[in-house]
């Protein structure tokens, strides 16, 4: 028997590294940090690519721009991938309103999308682009929350089966519950890739939702919990050793593949989220796996109860200590230093799962000091207490993991504040018949800034140029120019140092100076916020 | 009434003061010019790059400012860079097709403190339109340079060209 489990071990483990090789076009939760054009800019000429710059490197998904008159062109074959997205546009853009919608996967298997907007010439009202199925996202949802149960209640309970002999309901649950995992991770699987790609439900079956889906990390996490379910699935129908190996193995794996994808583990370090992730997930499926089954045994008096109830009450503290410790290093980590970005829908989330922990804490706490031993000593009573308590301890936590499941849609504060940090730069662009200038001014606030200035020639090449300088003034409000002579050489100039007191309008004349005796002053004009 | 007397004085006094960079541009002594005709340019340099003297002085001839004769100046090294016209032009009988594109004293030395002229001359092609036309200058000394070469007529330019104006010249030449 040893040795069959061991081979089961080694199989299992082949199996697993297959999966991983099959999954291994995984890649990385991204923020977009910065897009040029910037969204909602008005260039003069077509910028003749879009460039979008990530947190982290990403894959495209889907790429396509939306003309003036509605038609969208896919340009996912005209896009180079990794940290910086460049995005190389049709050389025939007509003058208006035009919307490049994005949409990549990161590390963590999170597709994000959004769109740039920017017009040529003029802005023009654009025809809505056609977006995903508004049924994806709430299925998705649903379909996390019932992985999160499954996990608990199916290999969580099915775990427990090491702590105690199963009573007979629980063994039916935690079937159940495993079946429905089951089903549950080629579901999400199937929703990450119509997410992902924006396309309907009516799409489920097509190879490229498939492809698409398991080309994010969520499709390892996925492969992984289908593994986990289906061993937890075979140990407890085959009990015995062998049943038992399988369970812990999938006890093992099912925490693991959590660990794989998600917010939480793609943060850095990543040498400490993941395993924090890990044990978190660990010692939840060993706390909640406990509470169905001790709900049951203690219907029902006997030294089997006493003696589960007991071995439970040993450990316990352990778990507790291993999801706590864990809980607070991730929390900490994904909040980043206090600010409004706690306030966002991840804070919100957090705020009532630690309500609900609250709760649930209480009431384990009053199990324990309360409950326990007297429960131990043959009070009925106090049994049937513990067995109502335990039984509200299942809802709230049932609550908690439907909670979390929504934290798949809500970008952590630590994202959201490394996104802020470089986000809307400002762009504009100036030219005359012979010479343009791409500005880009960072950060497109008021306030201290810099401002980086391509100069092209007309044919929008990069134009080696003597020098160039800057004047921004608003004249409406009688400001003067504010004068500053750019560092740099060939096509790239700079302007550090520079404050633009006031947002508004401001006018800027660009002064490049083309040779010894030639300079050109462009001007147009900026749009501070 | 005393008010508006003050105001305006004060808005002279403002234009006057706001005006007085001007004198210190680069600039020709003669303003006017007729098409067709000869002209003698006289070039005033009215201060260094800032406090630094100035060790050359570089002038970009134009196209349609045809034979171009530098003044020699003591103290100083002169050379022209010459290269081909854009278009041909009628010296008394001779068709001039290339000549002096940019005239350079330099080794100099002209203390900001100190005022100096830089003379040559040369023709106006007939051919050219009436209107402002640019000699780009630039003053080159130690450690930086000064240059005159905004040909956009802004009246706010920081440091215009060095300019005259064209006008028609007689029927016959």
């Amino acid at each position: 028997m040893v040795s069959f489990s061991r081979r089961g071990r080694v199989a299992v483990g082949l199996a697993w590294l297959f999966l991983l090789a099959f999954c291994a076009s995984a890649w990385a939760h991204a923020q977009l940090l910065e897009s040029a054009p910037v969204s909602g800019s008005i260039l003069r000429t077509n910028p003749g690519e879009v460039s979008l710059s990530f947190n982290e490197p990403v894959t495209p998904l889907a790429v396509s721009l939306i003309a003036p008159d509605g038609t969208a062109t896919d340009l996912l074959s005209a896009t180079s991938g990794g940290q910086n997205l460049n995005v190389t546009l049709p050389r025939d853009l007509t003058q208006g309103t035009h919307l490049l919608s994005w949409r990549v996967a990161s590390i963590d298997g999170h597709p994000i999308g959004a769109s740039v907007v920017f017009s040529i010439g003029s802005v023009t009202q654009t025809q809505a682009a056609p977006g995903g199925d508004p049924l994806v996202a709430p299925l998705l949802w649903a379909g996390k929350a019932a992985l999160f149960l499954a996990l608990a209640f199916g290999i969580g309970t099915a775990a427990f089966s090491r702590v105690a002999p199963l009573p007979k309901r629980s063994q039916s649950i935690a079937q159940a519950f495993v079946i429905i995992g089951l089903s549950a991770s080629l579901f999400t699987l199937c929703l990450q890739g119509l997410d992902a790609l924006g396309r309907p439900l009516t799409a489920a079956l097509s190879p490229p939702v498939w492809t698409t889906s398991m080309g994010t990390s969520y499709g390892i996490t996925a492969c992984v919990l289908g593994l986990a379910f289906l061993l937890s699935f075979l140990g407890l129908r085959r009990g015995g050793r062998a049943g038992a190996a399988l369970i812990v193995l999938s006890a093992i794996l099912a925490p693991l593949a959590l660990a794989l994808s998600g917010h939480a583990s793609t943060a850095a370090p990543q040498v400490l989220t993941r395993p924090a992730v890990f044990l978190h997930v660990a010692g939840i499926l060993f706390w909640l796996g406990a509470l169905i089954p001790l709900a049951e045994l203690l219907a029902t008096a006997g030294e089997e109860a006493d003696g589960a109830l007991r071995r439970f009450s040993r450990i316990i503290p352990f778990a507790v200590g291993a999801i706590l410790l864990s809980g607070i290093t991730l929390a900490a980590i994904q909040l980043g230093v206090p600010g409004p970005t706690w306030l966002s829908p991840y804070g919100a989330i957090l705020a009532v799962k630690l309500l609900l922990l609250l709760l649930v804490f209480a009431l384990a706490l009053y199990n324990r000091r309360s409950l326990t031993r007297p429960a131990l000593a043959g009070d009925a009573n106090a049994r049937r207490r513990l067995r109502a308590s335990i039984l509200a301890e299942v809802v709230l936590v049932s609550l908690v993991l439907g909670l979390v499941a929504g934290w798949r849609f809500t970008p952590p504060p630590r994202a959201l504040a490394e996104a802020a940090v470089v986000a809307d730069p400002i762009f504009a662009h100036v030219m005359d018949e012979k010479v343009m200038a791409m500005l880009t001014v960072t950060p497109g606030q008021p306030g201290p800034v810099s401002i980086a200035i391509d100069v092209m020639d007309a044919d929008m090449a990069p134009r080696s140029v003597q020098g160039v300088h800057l004047a921004l003034s608003q004249p409406a409000r009688g400001i003067q120019p504010i004068v500053q002579t750019a560092t740099g050489a060939e096509s790239t100039w700079q302007v550090n140092d520079l404050t633009l007191p006031f947002g508004g309008s401001w006018t800027v004349a660009v002064t490049i100076r083309l040779g010894a005796f030639e300079q050109r002053t462009i001007t147009g004009s900026l749009d501070l916020p | 009434m005393i008010r508006s007397f003050a105001r305006a004085a004060v808005a002279v006094a403002t234009l006057a003061a706001l005006s007085l960079p001007a004198f210190a541009h680069v600039t020709l002594e003669v303003q006017e010019a007729k098409l067709g005709s000869t002209y003698k340019a006289v070039l005033r340099i009215p201060h260094g790059c800032g406090t630094e003297a100035t060790n050359a002085v570089r002038v970009q001839i134009p196209e349609g400012f045809f034979n171009v004769k530098p003044m020699p100046k003591a103290g100083w090294t002169l050379e022209t860079v010459t290269g081909p016209y854009a278009g041909s032009y009628d010296n008394h009988g001779t068709t001039m097709t290339e000549g002096v594109k940019e005239i350079v004293w330099s080794d100099g030395n002209l203390p900001n403190e100190f005022y100096d002229e830089f003379v040559f001359r040369g023709t106006f092609a007939g051919t050219l339109e009436p209107g402002k036309f640019y000699f780009p200058t630039i003053q080159t000394c130690a450690s930086g340079e000064e240059a005159w070469i905004d040909v956009t007529g802004a009246e706010a330019a920081d440091m215009p060209a060095p300019s005259l104006t064209l006008v028609e010249g007689d029927a016959h030449h």
